[in-house]
């Protein structure tokens, strides 16, 4: 059942079109990855989802009601965890956790109760009376994701919630995301970090230049470049006219270079090896490597963009 | 609203150094000030073309004008003293002058010398009207009495008597408009440099405080609270009595101190002038929001803040008394400030004792002045918040 959904949305500022006729749709106990590159319209499109940023156009209905026509019908069940740390950095955590709680109407009873229950889901039940100015990047986000839970939130909506962290954070933060969920809360959750999408959602949206260029499980995502093997290849040196030469075999889609490492696209299950290795001993280039992988998410984009998501 | 403004609250231990600094700033300078305002005496000097026996009564009576520092000199030494520069003005009483106030009647005119504009003749026009006057009505006065008396006692002692009656302050006035002008300024040193450093320096306070509107935007901590269940209308409002409690609470102190250590009278109205003083902080209050509504972030609201600040306490009469600004164009542009109207109306309270109605202008004008503001600068920072 659709929890919330997006229809023909569009936002314009002045003469830019950040968002362009999206329509999205965010299913009950779902997490639904949104990924792009950035400045392909997410966090406009978070904004306009959350009731934050007036559509220029289209129609947002939560549990089948217009959004647009009275935001509270989101609020009241929706947790947002903005892009920046929204804390006051001279509060400790649990000072700033009890400002939220406040501003959210959590009763004053359930107050240092639901408070102990999100630093511990958070983990960070030990550093709560410290001041969120000491705390590292990777507890700031932690934190900023606590205060977005405190209301039992029905729609969790996290953008890009794992920028700029250490490793061992941004694991707590997906082990945490998908825990939220097996308890069944709806997550919109956006990145253009593929590996993280590819982990923690149960579909994917794939954002470009304001608009969903494709959608649905990771598996069929997978599927639209399915018929395609990918070919890595190490070599000692580059030699002139080898590229060229690679290129011009039937079976490569595509040639990419990365400094002493080509990306091949084949058609699947072509067997090109041999060639190649008569080819390099041509041009007496000597191959260090060969790796062999099945296409990935990183992959669909770049079949899809012509671009891949790193280089924005 | 009241999570917001007790999230204000918390949040004030951060400020709490800038509102010690500006509660210590208005201080330092009131007392630089106030020395200075003793030790910068205007010099003048006084020419008496002809002697009469009322002259030295004069020179008694001009000589209790605190403002004035007072020479009696030959009109040969006037002319090169104010030409060097030694004297501010030169007055010159000439033999009709004289003689009318001797006969205690006017119109009186006397010629003032001075080489330049400068900011503090008109102080001194006043100072010497107000002498003057004083003498013309004591010999009034005598007049009177000794038509009373028919003759008994000559004029000399009666002008003596009056002159002791003056003294004990008894209730006669007579209403003199023998000299041109009619109103009268008051200054004391005092009196301008606290109440001028306490209005500029809150305007600091105030905007600074609510400019946290601004760092809330930019941590995007604003978007949280527009999806809680609190309306934006309360989280200005809560930015707005905070800012007001900041603001107001300093000029309090400012006021208190200035009544129990400086031993500044403030008059019998002091509910009217903290009334006015409330109305003072809530238009600054308004010029910050239009300030927050231009700004971006913090760090642009710091940048305008000075420069409002600034201006409007030269222009505004905070610095000095607007009465010796004599450019029509700044004297309009005083208007749009709101330190110009709380001068005004603080010093129709304490320092000519007037009462709510002499107020009621400038409080008029600070109000509509907060409205007109705070809802421009509403709408510009909605403006701002959407792009």
């Amino acid at each position: 059942m659709a929890l919330l959904e997006a229809i023909e949305l569009s936002k314009t500022f002045q003469k830019h079109k950040a968002v362009d006729d999206l329509h999205i749709t965010i299913r009950e106990g779902e997490v639904l990855g949104l990924l792009g590159p950035n400045g392909a319209g997410k966090s406009t499109t978070i904004s306009m989802i959350a009731s934050l940023l007036e559509p220029s156009r289209g129609e947002i209905l939560y549990k089948g009601k217009s959004v647009l026509k009275k935001s509270e019908i989101i609020r009241k069940e929706l947790g947002l965890v903005p892009q920046e740390i929204a804390l006051y950095p001279e509060f400790t955590g649990k000072e700033n956790l009890m400002f939220f709680a406040r501003l959210y109407k959590v009763p004053k009873k359930e107050r240092a109760e639901r408070i102990a229950e999100v630093l511990s889901i958070v983990g960070l039940s030990d550093r709560a009376s410290d001041k969120v100015e000491k705390y590292s990047g990777g507890m700031k986000r932690r934190l900023n994701i606590a205060c977005a839970l405190l209301h039992k939130p029905k729609l969790l909506i996290m953008d890009e919630p794992t920028v700029g962290i250490d490793p061992q954070s941004r694991n707590h933060i997906l082990e945490m995301v998908k825990q939220l969920n097996t308890k069944g809360m709806s997550i919109l959750y956006t990145s253009h970090y593929m590996e993280e999408v590819e982990t923690l959602c149960d579909r994917i949206a794939i954002m470009d230049h304001g608009s969903i260029i494709a959608e649905g499980k990771k598996q069929d995502l997978i599927g639209m470049v399915q018929d395609q093997d990918l070919l890595y290849v190490s070599v000692e040196q580059q030699v002139a006219g080898f590229e060229q030469a690679v290129k011009e075999i039937d079976e490569v889609l595509f040639m990419e270079r990365e400094d002493f490492r080509y990306k091949i696209g084949l058609k699947q299950q072509a067997e090109i090896l041999p060639e190649l290795f008569t080819l390099a001993h041509e041009y007496g280039i000597r191959i260090q490597g060969i790796d062999i992988q099945s296409p990935r998410l990183e992959d669909v984009f770049l079949h899809l963009t012509g671009r891949s998501l790193r280089d924005e | 609203m009241r999570a917001l403004l007790w999230g204000r609250l918390k949040g004030f231990r951060k400020q709490w150094v800038l509102y010690l600094i500006m509660l210590i700033l208005p201080i330092v300078f009131t007392y630089f000030f106030s020395m200075m305002g003793d030790q910068s005496k205007y010099k003048v000097s006084i020419v008496f073309d002809h002697d009469v026996a009322v002259q030295e009564k004069l020179l008694d009576e001009l000589k209790k004008e605190e403002t004035l520092q007072l020479e009696n000199v030959s009109s040969s030494e006037m002319e090169e003293g104010i030409v060097n520069g030694g004297y501010e003005a030169g007055i010159y009483f000439d033999e009709k002058a004289l003689n009318k106030i001797e006969q205690g009647i006017g119109p009186i005119d006397l010629v003032m010398y001075r080489t330049k504009d400068g900011a503090s003749l008109e102080l001194i026009e006043q100072a010497i009207m107000k002498a003057v006057n004083r003498v013309v009505n004591q010999q009034q006065l005598s007049k009177t009495i000794i038509a009373e008396v028919e003759g008994n006692l000559s004029l000399r002692n009666v002008s003596q008597l009056v002159q002791n009656a003056y003294q004990e302050e008894l209730p006669v006035t007579v209403q003199a408009s023998t000299l041109e002008s009619e109103t009268e300024v008051k200054y004391d040193p005092q009196f301008q440099a606290l109440v001028g450093f306490t209005l500029f320096f809150t305007i600091y306070t105030i905007i600074f405080t609510l400019g946290e509107i601004l760092e809330d935007r930019s941590k995007n901590i604003l978007a949280r609270i527009t999806i809680a269940p609190v309306s934006t209308t309360k989280w200005f409002m809560a930015n707005f009595i905070y800012s007001f409690l900041v603001g107001y609470s300093q000029i309090f102190i400012l006021i208190l101190f200035g009544k129990y250590v400086m031993n500044m009278d403030w008059g019998d109205h002091l509910t009217l002038l903290f009334t006015v003083l409330a109305f003072y902080v809530m238009a600054t209050m308004a010029i910050g929001m239009l300030l927050c509504g231009f700004s971006k972030n913090m760090q642009q609201l710091n940048a305008l803040t000075p420069i409002v600040a600034v201006s409007f306490a030269m222009i505004g009469g905070a610095y000095w008394p607007i009465e010796i600004v004599s450019n029509e164009i700044l004297l309009k542009l005083a208007h749009i400030t709101p330190i110009y109207h709380a001068m005004n109306a603080l010093k129709s309270l304490v320092l000519y004792d007037h009462g709510v109605t002499a107020i009621l202008t400038e409080s008029f004008s600070l109000l509509g002045m907060t409205l007109i503001l705070i809802v421009i600068g509403i709408l510009l920072f909605k403006k701002q918040s959407k792009t």
